[in-house]
C-alpha cells in the first residue's frame, strides 16, 4: 500500500513537473499559463486520487460485501483475498475471525440444543418430582394423622391400663376377701359335717325305731289275720248253728203242740246264732278294718323306713357333700390366694405396662410432631420443586429462545 | 202239699233276699236247710237245674232260686233250701241263710206270688208248687245241642 502510494506521488509529481514544464513552452501568458498548469496538476491530482482510492478500495469493498453477507447470519461466506498488503492481511483476519465466529456459533448451538434438552428433561423431572413430592405430601400428612391417631390409641390403651391396673388391684382385694371367706365357709363346711354326721346318726337310729315297729305291726297283721281266721269259723259255726236251729223251728212246727217247747228252745238258738252271728260279722268288719289299717301303717312305715333311709341317704349325700364343700372351700382358698399373688403381678405389669405406653405414648406424640413437621418440610419442598419445574420450563422456554436466535446463522 | 194258712201274728215264713227283693218261703213248704255243698253237674240241664247233691244219704236236685224267678244276682249260693214233701226231691239254692220270721195277711190263693209285710218291710210270699209250674221263661229249657 505504501509503494503504491508512493508510485502514485512519484507520478503525479512527474506529471505536475511535465506540465509545469511543458506549458510555458505552449502558453507564455502569465496568467493563462500557471492558470493552465495549475489546471492541469489539479485534473492530474484528482485523477490520480481516483485511481489510487480505487486501486485501494477494491478489496476492502470485497471485505464489505463479505461482511454484509456475515452480517446477515450466513457464516458459510468465504473472504479470499490475495496479495500481502494491509488489505489481504486483514481479509486473512476477517477470514480468521468468521471460521471462530463460525466455530463458536456452532458450538452454541450444540450447547444450546444439550441446554434445550436437559431443560426439558430436568421440566419434565421437576414435575415427576413434584408429582412424587406431592405423594410424599399426602404420605405425610397421612402419616402425621396416624402418628396422631396412634398417639390418641396409645393413650386411650393407657387409661385403659391404668383401669386394668385398678381392676387388678380391685381383683386381689376380692381375692383376699375370697380368701377369708373361703376360710370361715370351710369352718362352716366343717361344722356343717360334723351336724350332717350327728343327723345321719340320729336318722339311721330312727330308721331302726321304725323297721322294728314296722315288725311288730307285720306281727300284728299276722295276729288279725289269725283273729280273722277264728272270726270265719265262728261266722261258720253260727251260720250252721243258725240252720240247725231253723231246722229244729221246722221240726218244732210240725211236731205241733207237743214241739212248741223244743220251738222256742229253737228260736233261741236262732236268735243266739244270729246274735253271734252278727257280732262275728262286726268282729269280721273290725278285723277287716284293722287289717286294712295295718296294712295301710304296715304300708307307711315302709314307706317311713324307706325314707329314713333316703332321708339318711341324703345325710349322707349332705355329709359327703360338706367334705366336698370343705375341700373345694379349701381349694378355693388356694386358689383365692393364688390369684391375690397374681393379681398383684398383674397390678405389677399393668404398672409397666402404663410407663411403657406413657413413653410410647409421648414418642408417638414426638413422630407426630416430627411428621407434621415434616410434612411442613414436604410441602416447601413441593413449593420449591414447583418453582424448580417453572425455571425448568423457563430454561426451556429461554434454550428455545436461543436456539431461534442461533439459527438466524447460516453455518453449513 | 199246699201251704198251710198263715194266720196273722203266728204264721211263720222263712224269708230270702235277693237283690234288693226279698222273698218269703212258709215254714210249712220247707223240708229243712243245709250249708251249700259241693254238687254233681248234670250234662245238658236247664239252667234253673244246678246239679245234683248228696243230702243225709239222698239225692236231691239243686235249683237256682234267682234264675226260676228270672232274677240275675252276682251273689254265690251259699244255702239250700230243700222242700217239704212231695217236692223233698228238691232243694232251692240261695245266696244266704234265710231268716225265720212272722209275718201277718194271707197270700191270695191264685198267684205262686203275694205280697207280705214284717217289721223290715214288705215281702213277696212264694208258693213253691205254683212256682216250679210257671218258672221263669227259660229256667227249664233244655239246651240246644249242638
Amino acid at each position: 500500500m505504501k509503494k503504491k502510494l508512493a508510485a502514485s506521488f512519484l507520478l503525479v509529481t512527474c506529471l505536475c513537473t511535465v506540465a509545469g514544464v511543458v506549458v510555458p513552452r505552449y502558453q507564455d501568458d502569465p496568467f493563462w499559463g500557471p492558470a493552465l498548469i495549475v489546471s492541469m496538476d489539479l485534473a492530474i491530482g484528482l485523477g490520480a486520487a481516483w485511481l489510487v482510492s480505487h486501486l485501494l478500495t477494491r478489496k476492502l469493498r470485497l471485505l464489505a460485501s463479505a461482511a454484509t453477507i456475515i452480517s446477515r447470519g450466513d457464516l458459510t461466506r468465504r473472504v479470499e483475498v490475495g496479495g500481502s498488503d494491509e488489505t489481504a492481511d486483514l481479509a486473512r483476519s476477517f477470514a480468521t475471525m468468521l471460521d471462530s465466529l463460525l466455530h463458536v456459533v456452532l458450538e452454541v448451538q450444540s450447547t444450546a440444543g444439550r441446554i434445550h434438552d436437559s431443560a426439558r428433561e430436568l421440566s419434565e423431572s421437576s414435575e415427576h418430582m413434584n408429582a412424587a413430592t406431592e405423594g410424599i405430601a399426602e404420605a405425610a400428612h397421612a402419616i402425621a394423622r396416624g402418628a396422631e391417631e396412634q398417639a390418641e390409641r396409645v393413650a386411650g390403651t393407657t387409661i385403659t391400663t391404668r383401669e386394668l391396673r385398678r381392676t387388678a388391684e380391685h381383683v386381689a382385694s376380692s381375692a383376699r376377701e375370697v380368701d377369708a371367706s373361703a376360710a370361715a365357709a370351710a369352718g362352716k363346711a366343717a361344722d356343717g359335717a360334723a351336724e350332717a354326721r350327728r343327723v345321719a346318726d340320729g336318722i339311721a337310729a330312727l330308721s331302726d325305731k321304725i323297721g322294728a315297729a314296722a315288725t311288730n305291726v307285720e306281727g300284728f297283721r299276722g295276729r288279725a289275720d289269725e283273729i280273722g281266721k277264728i272270726v270265719a269259723f265262728i261266722g261258720s259255726v253260727s251260720q250252721q248253728t243258725h240252720i240247725l236251729a231253723i231246722n229244729a223251728a221246722i221240726e218244732a212246727a210240725r211236731a205241733g203242740e207237743e214241739g212248741r217247747g223244743f220251738a222256742v228252745v229253737a228260736d233261741e238258738i236262732r236268735r243266739l246264732s244270729e246274735s253271734v252271728c252278727g257280732l262275728a260279722e262286726q268282729i269280721s268288719t273290725l278285723n277287716e278294718e284293722i287289717l286294712r289299717g295295718s296294712a295301710e301303717a304296715a304300708h307307711d312305715i315302709r314307706e317311713s323306713v324307706v325314707a329314713a333311709d333316703e332321708a339318711c341317704g341324703a345325710v349322707d349325700s349332705t355329709w359327703t357333700s360338706f367334705e366336698q364343700i370343705l375341700e373345694a372351700t379349701r381349694g378355693t382358698a388356694r386358689l383365692a390366694g393364688e390369684i391375690s399373688k397374681q393379681a398383684e403381678m398383674q397390678r405389677l405389669a399393668a404398672e409397666k405396662v402404663a410407663e411403657s405406653l406413657d413413653r410410647i405414648s409421648s414418642i408417638a406424640r414426638q413422630n407426630a410432631a416430627g411428621t407434621v413437621e415434616a410434612s411442613a418440610a414436604t410441602t416447601l419442598q413441593n413449593a420449591s420443586m414447583q418453582e424448580m419445574t417453572a425455571s425448568a420450563l423457563a430454561l426451556t422456554k429461554t434454550s428455545d429462545q436461543l436456539r431461534d436466535m442461533i439459527a438466524v446463522f447460516k453455518v453449513r | 202239699m199246699p201251704p198251710a194258712p198263715i194266720a196273722a201274728g203266728t204264721d211263720r215264713v222263712l224269708v230270702i233276699p235277693l237283690d234288693s227283693e226279698r222273698y218269703a218261703l212258709p215254714l210249712a213248704a220247707v223240708s229243712d236247710l243245709a250249708e251249700f255243698g259241693p254238687l254233681r253237674r248234670v250234662p245238658l240241664a236247664p239252667e234253673g237245674v244246678l246239679g245234683l247233691a248228696e243230702w243225709r244219704g239222698r239225692i236231691v236236685t239243686v235249683l237256682d232260686l234267682a234264675r226260676i224267678l228270672g232274677r240275675t244276682t252276682a251273689a254265690a249260693p251259699r244255702c239250700l233250701v230243700r222242700l217239704a214233701p212231695p217236692l223233698d226231691h228238691l232243694a232251692l239254692a240261695v245266696p244266704s241263710a234265710p231268716r225265720l220270721v212272722s209275718v201277718a195277711p194271707a197270700p191270695a190263693e191264685d198267684s205262686p206270688r203275694a205280697d207280705l209285710g214284717d217289721a223290715e218291710g214288705r215281702l213277696v210270699l212264694l208258693d213253691p208248687e205254683s212256682l216250679l209250674a210257671a218258672p221263669a221263661p227259660g229256667a227249664f229249657q233244655a239246651p240246644c245241642r249242638r
